[in-house]
């Protein structure tokens, strides 16, 4: 409404300074709303969820099991990430040479969410290395992610046939498992 | 420049800008004061609304599902399988590394720039209508206004886009040269980077630049580069997410976009609200709703009445006096044309009013004629956002001749948003007393 005087001259930005000023805005504001954020606990309300995991993290997850699983569950899949393979390749035939233990061996588990994983050294574990109980019972482990695998089957009983999985899987290594009291 | 430099550069305009408070204050009558206190509480309390509770709830809502998923893809590795252009998705991964796979990940982004929107508002303001009263005005109405709250709530683009295109016409409105002009247009490609529909604020961005900036006509030409900052965003998605990163990939994936687009015209959806039905707030969506028990939560994009009831207002008081300008009177049709220019360029219209307009117009015509059967209210939001500007030069330039009228106005729009707080902000309220906000049908979830 001023176009033009003393007061609007004033006022007039420059060209470059004023997206720059607006950019510096961004980032005090975004820094501000994670001060407040850690202030009022946001961890705590902001609950993680299963898809939460990514590479390099470690979450802490409870498996469901019957200690027959240890040679029930199986996966196929031609790939190997940062040394864990699947005990069957894409084609269903064993991989020769099979892995070279346990703690090599990706196997399908499900958590008590129902979320589907691969992974290997759970069997290894100390903790899992007196009787096991005879009903179905959870396993609390470390799950360390280093990766997913979209092309893979999975199959959770000898006699069934692999079926591919209907979405990318996360692929880790289980540590520090133990059976809760 | 030093880092002295800077800090000595900032450490004046600080100095400078509260000297100018000050004094802005010490010459303020005690109505004018009064209206600036009241100003800061819609500010203030706009901010605190927007943050309060904003992880809550921690599950997806409303479309959080089509796009959180796809942020998170780009960091496990695996493709974008969603239907938008990916910055928006980049912005939440950000979100999501800083603060994990959570509530508070993937709202971060739009929570900053929602804040950002107002910050924005002021600059803006101040600059279209040269006044610091007129910033004031549109970053507070801006601030209180529950289609922004809501936006600024939720794990969704319409927010961040609006910010962005705020953000370019402030860069248009304050280009010189052609320096200004390219910062502009890259500016409106990061824009599109989020939504295609950004791309419509180049009109009057380039009108802006034009009348206010005198930019010489041919620098209007750097918009070429806005395509080039969407293909590099695109690429480096693809990059990401471990995509084909070649041209021809890139044209097969986007063709099949705009195909999908053009084809979502022939949908329905029971949110679905025709263009003209976004002026009265028809059928707002309410963004996130969630219930413990009888307790409920709302975060409603109904904007604040008092604001869109006075756009309105203002829209249909301009249209008749046009009306009856080109019609009464006699004389030819030079006469009249003379007569509604007369109007135009007068006050209280003139050419900031003028320049805001072609803002809400220009981001609001493409829902007129290219998708006008598959459309939603949230589609308003970055027009909305400058018609709340333009209410903010108007209040401003009226509260000179009429501050305590002014006063009254403000006061009932701060009564009205503690009112639509709770269903803005997602009190914890029963539903009856939801109902009692959100009264029509329509409103409700």
């Amino acid at each position: 409404m001023e176009s033009g005087s003393a007061q609007g001259e004033r006022y007039a930005p420059s060209e470059i300074d004023v997206s720059l000023r607006a950019l510096l805005a961004l980032f005090v504001i975004g820094f501000g709303v994670w001060v407040v954020f850690a202030w009022m606990r946001y961890d705590k309300n902001a609950a993680q969820t299963e898809q939460g995991w990514h590479k390099g993290t470690r979450q802490l997850i409870e498996v469901t099991l019957v200690r027959e699983d240890a040679n029930k569950l199986a996966c196929a899949s031609n790939i190997t990430l940062e040394g864990l393979s699947c005990g069957y390749l894409a084609n269903s035939q064993p991989r020769v040479p099979p892995p070279q233990d346990d703690a090599h061996l990706l196997r399908p588990y499900c958590n008590v969410k129902n979320d589907v994983l691969l992974a290997a050294g759970l069997w290894d574990s100390p903790g899992m290395r007196g009787p096991l109980p005879a009903e179905r019972f959870t396993v609390v482990c470390n799950y360390d992610i280093v990766g997913v695998i979209k092309s893979v089957s999975l199959r959770f009983s000898p006699n069934d046939k692999f079926d591919p999985a209907k979405q990318s899987l996360p692929v880790g290594i289980l540590t520090d498992c133990v059976i809760p009291q | 420049m030093t880092s002295t430099a800077v800090t000595a550069k900032f450490a004046r305009a600080a100095r400078s800008t509260w000297q100018r408070v000050t004094a802005a204050w010490a010459s303020a009558s005690l109505t004018e004061r009064a209206t600036t206190v009241l100003l800061g509480i819609m500010i203030v309390g706009g901010i605190v609304l927007r943050i309060r509770a904003v992880w809550h709830p921690p599950t997806f809502t409303f479309d959080e599902p089509f796009f959180v998923p796809n942020a998170h893809n780009y960091l496990l590795g695996i493709k974008d399988t969603n239907d938008h252009p990916p910055l928006f998705k980049l912005f939440m991964s950000v979100g999501i590394l800083l603060f994990g796979y959570n509530s508070a990940g993937w709202r971060f982004p739009a929570l900053c720039f929602g804040i950002l929107s107002v910050v924005l508002a002021y600059w803006l303001g101040r600059a279209y209508f040269r006044t610091a009263r007129a910033g004031l005005m549109a970053a507070a109405f801006v601030a209180a206004d529950g289609f922004f709250i809501s936006y600024s709530r939720v794990g969704l683009m319409d927010g961040i886009l609006t910010s962005l295109l705020l953000w370019s016409m402030l860069a248009a409105i304050s280009a010189r040269t052609w320096r200004g002009v390219l910062v502009t247009a890259l500016l409106v490609g990061i824009a599109v980077s989020v939504k295609w529909s950004g791309i419509f604020i180049v009109v009057p961005a380039v009108v802006t630049m034009l009348l206010v900036g005198r930019v010489r006509f041919w620098s209007v030409l750097i918009f070429a580069v806005v395509p080039v900052v969407q293909t590099g965003v695109w690429l480096l998605a693809l990059r990401l997410s471990g995509e084909p990163t070649d041209l021809a990939s890139l044209w097969r994936l986007v063709s099949g976009l705009v195909k999908h687009h053009v084809d979502m015209n022939l949908s329905t959806n029971p949110l679905n609200s025709s263009w003209y039905t976004w002026l009265i707030f028809y059928r707002p969506v309410v963004v996130k709703f969630s219930a413990h028990g009888v307790s409920k939560f709302y975060s409603s994009s109904v904007g604040n009445p008092v604001f869109w009831i006075a756009v309105d207002l203002f829209l249909i008081w301009s249209f008749i006096q046009l009306v009856a300008r080109a019609t009464a009177g006699g004389g030819g049709l030079r006469a009249r044309l003379a007569r509604m220019r007369d109007f135009l360029v007068g006050k209280p219209v003139g050419k900031p009013i003028l320049l805001t307009l072609l803002g809400w117009a220009a981001l609001l015509a493409p829902w007129t004629i290219l998708r006008n059967k598959f459309s939603f209210t949230h589609y308003y939001l970055p027009s909305y956002g400058f018609a709340l500007l333009m209410l903010g030069g108007l209040v401003a330039y009226s509260e000179r001749k009429r501050p305590k009228t002014v006063l009254l106005f403000v006061a009932l729009a701060l009564v009205v948003a503690i009112y639509f707080a709770p269903v803005w902000g997602e009190f914890s309220i029963r539903e009856q007393v939801a109902n009692r906000r959100l009264i029509p049908p329509g409103w409700r979830p």
